[in-house]
């Protein structure tokens, strides 16, 4: 059983690894604008899935990175050793 | 110029321990020809 936490990073893993191929695609076809286009979309998916998930589960990044609103829940667990 | 993510890049579950590769990543990491010797 996959909890929604573990699904959700999974969600932004698989976005995360279509902008770094296509980070890469663009790095030697600069021009090219279907790749660009593509790129900026996923970037967008990626901004939406990363702010949804730090509303429920917290910051993902700290020092000024993401807010942690209510509380400081920075230090909260799971850490990434102790899940997925 | 690096920032820390809460979360990790690729989960891996090892259900097989093997030492004998797990002696090999470990020697491309941090071996004499391995990342770290590399990049010192």
């Amino acid at each position: 059983m996959m909890d929604l936490r573990c699904k959700m990073l999974d969600d932004i893993r698989a976005i995360e690894f279509m902008a770094v191929e296509l980070n890469l695609f663009l790095d030697i076809n600069p021009h090219d604008h279907r790749a660009l286009n593509e790129y900026n979309d996923y970037t967008r998916q990626l901004h939406e899935l990363k702010y949804q998930f730090e509303q429920q589960f917290g910051p993902l990044t700290n020092f000024g990175y993401s807010y942690s609103l209510h509380h400081w829940r920075w230090i909260d667990r799971p850490w990434p050793w102790e899940s997925c | 110029m690096w920032i820390y993510e809460k979360k990790l890049q690729y989960p891996v579950r090892i259900k097989k321990p093997d030492a004998r590769m797990a002696k090999c990543v470990i020697t491309q990491y941090g071996g004499p020809d391995g990342e770290l010797a590399a990049s010192l």
